[in-house]
């Protein structure tokens, strides 16, 4: 059912998009406004002649990324090719087995590169029509910067948590990358980030809601309103957890986590307890963090409050070390979790 | 005063003396049960502090350099930085490494094993350093994250004390190159900049800036070659590939969940999370085309030679799975390399060598370097951190 609601989503945020799209485009907006932009060369961007009766041709996705396939779709709205005979071509070629098919399945060019798409349709009574659509590929890159935390040894990045901020970056380029002067108008689900479009919004930030999953959407356009691409990606929203790893004050932390259970080697060992995916914010300001042996909550009177060192007393055993941090304030932020400590 | 009272007096002290030494042995622990898991409380220091160590001129063999063993460990500690030193093609080569926590420098002459500390000054909190390849200067990292402090330090033959200099940028990752000068993306605003700077000159060249923070860089050996840019990798987020050569950020059609790459002046081997496993790949620059490699690999265990249009790679038999590179990351995963070759230009891949049976041990590669003519390849145990090299001058056919 979640899936089934995402994909309506999607569809929902595509059908509108499509129809702006188709309006722009009709429209045959003047582009030389833009020409100037340094690395790509609006001139040729999806465009198409309008006619009142003339077939249309519609693509989907609007904006193919290059290399992207895509689907070419015949419109007659007009409802007067009954008996016509269809032919598609690209770049003045004929499409192989295309012949009278209503839809087919094309590949976008590389970046920098066009690819026109052009349906002529001969009518029963003689006439023909033809329809041209020039499909020039942009890259829209959607960047994804969770503001939560990880160790710093760990090379990859983190994900978005329950009411975590993320910064979300769009890169547009056509091989070149471009730089900012475009309208930015984002959609996190169906809520409109940033009031609106914002010209050189190529960053905005958000904070996630508590769903497991959210749909970043991003549509770039010229100042003058008619679209040039746009991208949508589905992230996860997942939960804090910890990993207890070793540290040393000369040589920093382990970067494999400590065995559970862990054993002393000699006679103290330091722990770091490390979250990974909680909040910067509570991360580094938690209103609870705690360690605890046993039952017993232990003093955390230390510069690193996510670290303890255990010093053995002589005695043989085992206990579980506890830790737990949480912003009390909004629960869901925050991670607990123990390892055995056998003496 | 009588002789029996001069004994008398002895024997008491002795006796004394014998009972403090019997508490402390049996007794002298009387902390309260939690104060024996109180933390240390070891402040994250990273002030640079000029320490020095007259004992730094010890140059016994230390190292057995075995001329026949074609890997090879030559430290027993992690280090956070290395580099192959060598005057020229026909000169001793020098391993130099940085010791974790200190920052001290060692060199280790490859060809008679001995070691020595040519940096006795102490930078506390080293936890990354860069050493260029004439072995004159250095680049320090100390703490981490957005504690972290940086510092340009000046190798001199006649003394251990390095002449430092505080870098006051929020530096995220950094490299030398041939040309002994450093590379490094530092923070600028809400996104990075790319700078090339010279030791020598004490001059900066931007290169290129990007609008976001969560950079991983491939560096070329010179600020000419081309660097390789994308986002850290996730495997639940999708990544892009950027280039940087003749002066223009390019995006290259390399994208995918999880996306790692790592690059030459010819080509590209990438791999990303597909079918629920990670797959790798191949983008050959010169003819715009992408097609699967013959092994599967992890392109942060690759390197590329320079000279051989080649890259070298630790290859694990383990497969990967939905959770790559993620666990690795996290150390949840490691893997049991062996060496691998390939050229994806002629389509090739060859199996070199099996780590474990050359060497007893099951390494976890990770930084991969080369060195001078590609004739070794330096690389770290990611479990250990300690630091090995790999004699491809040692291998039959090794041209």
């Amino acid at each position: 059912m979640k899936y089934l609601g995402a994909l309506l989503a999607i569809y929902l945020l595509f059908g509108a998009f499509a129809a702006q799209a188709q309006t722009s485009l009709d429209a045959f907006g003047d582009f030389s406004d833009l020409t100037s932009l340094e690395g790509i060369n609006f001139d040729n961007v999806t465009t198409q002649a309008p006619a009142d009766t003339s077939p249309t041709i519609t693509i989907g996705p609007n904006f193919p990324q290059p290399g992207e396939a895509y689907t070419a779709t015949f419109n007659d709205y007009s409802a007067g090719s009954f008996g016509s005979n269809i032919t598609w071509l690209v770049d003045g070629e004929a499409v192989p087995n295309s012949t009278n098919r209503r839809e087919i399945e094309l590949t976008a060019p590389p970046a920098g590169q066009s690819q026109t798409v052009s349906l002529i349709l001969n009518r029963a009574n003689g006439s023909t029509d033809r329809s041209d659509l020039v499909v020039q590929p942009l890259y829209v890159d959607i960047i994804i910067e969770p503001q939560t935390h990880t160790p710093d040894f760990y090379l990859g990045r983190s994900l978005p948590s329950p009411g975590s901020l993320v910064n979300a970056t769009a890169i547009i380029s056509d091989g070149e990358v471009a730089p900012a002067d475009l309208v930015y108008s984002w959609r996190v689900n169906q809520e409109v980030i940033g009031l609106g479009p914002i010209r050189g919004g190529q960053s905005v930030s958000f904070e996630t809601s508590r769903d497991d999953e959210l749909i970043v959407t991003v549509e770039v356009s010229r100042p003058n309103g008619t679209k040039v691409g746009g991208n949508s990606i589905l992230i996860p929203s997942v939960n804090p957890y910890l990993r207890f790893y070793e540290s040393n004050p000369l040589f920093g932390i382990k970067n494999r986590p400590a065995s559970d259970p862990l054993s002393f080697v000699g006679n103290s060992v330091t722990l770091r307890a490390t979250p990974y995916h909680l909040d910067s914010r509570v991360f580094n300001d938690p209103s609870l963090i705690e360690w605890s042996l046993g039952n017993n909550t232990l003093p955390n009177q230390t510069a690193n409050p996510y670290e303890i060192t255990l010093e053995t007393t002589g005695a043989g055993g085992r206990s579980s070390l506890n830790f737990h941090v949480r912003d009390i304030d909004y629960v869901l932020q925050g991670a607990r979790d123990s390892i055995d400590i056998s003496l | 005063m009588k002789r029996p009272t001069i004994i008398i007096i002895g024997v008491i002290i002795v006796t004394l003396l014998l009972g403090v030494w019997l508490y402390l042995l049996f007794g002298g622990n009387s902390a309260a049960p939690d104060e024996n898991y109180a933390d240390l409380n070891l402040p994250n220091s990273t002030d640079v502090i000029v320490t020095t160590n007259d004992d730094s001129t010890s140059q016994e063999p230390l190292i057995d350099i075995n001329e026949l063993e074609i890997i090879q460990q030559i430290t027993t500690d992690s280090v956070i930085g290395f580099q192959e030193v060598q005057d020229t093609p026909t000169s001793t080569p020098f391993a130099y490494y940085v010791e974790p926590g200190v920052g001290n420098i060692y060199s280790i002459n490859l060809e008679t094993g001995e070691e020595k500390r040519i940096s006795a000054t102490t930078i506390p909190g080293a936890s990354k350093a860069a050493i260029t390849p004439d072995g004159n200067w250095a680049l320090f990292q100390a703490g981490q994250g957005g504690s972290a402090a940086f510092s340009l330090g000046e190798v001199r033959a006649s003394s251990t004390n390095l002449a430092l200099e505080p870098i006051n940028e929020a530096i995220l990752d950094f490299a030398s190159t041939k040309d002994n000068t450093f590379l490094y993306i530092a923070r600028d605003g809400s996104g990075t900049v790319a700078i090339e700077y010279d030791p020598v000159t004490e001059t900066s060249q931007a290169l290129f800036s990007l609008p976001f923070n969560e950079v991983r860089m491939d560096w070329g050996s010179s600020r000419d070659d081309t660097h390789y840019i994308y986002p850290k990798a996730n495997k639940h987020l999708p990544g892009y590939l950027y280039a940087f050569s003749d002066n223009t950020l390019k995006r290259l059609p390399v994208a995918g969940f999880g996306l790692t790459a790592v690059g030459s002046q010819e080509s590209v081997l990438f791999a990303h999370q597909a079918d629920e496993t990670y797959q790798s790949g191949q983008y050959i620059i010169g003819e715009d085309t992408t097609t699967n490699t013959v092994a599967e690999f992890l392109p942060e265990k690759c390197t590329d030679l320079d000279t051989r249009d080649m890259f070298i790679c630790g290859v694990s038999n383990e497969p990967f799975n939905y959770y790559t590179p993620d666990e690795w990351y996290e150390g949840t995963q490691t893997y049991s390399d062996n060496f691998w070759s390939i050229r994806p230009t002629a389509l090739a891949g060859t199996y070199l060598r099996n780590i474990t049976d050359e060497t007893g041990r099951n390494l976890d590669i990770t930084n991969l370097q080369a060195g001078f003519n590609s004739e070794r390849v330096y690389f770290q145990n990611k479990n250990d951190g300690t630091l090995w090299i790999y004699h491809l001058d040692r291998e039959p056919n090794s041209n």
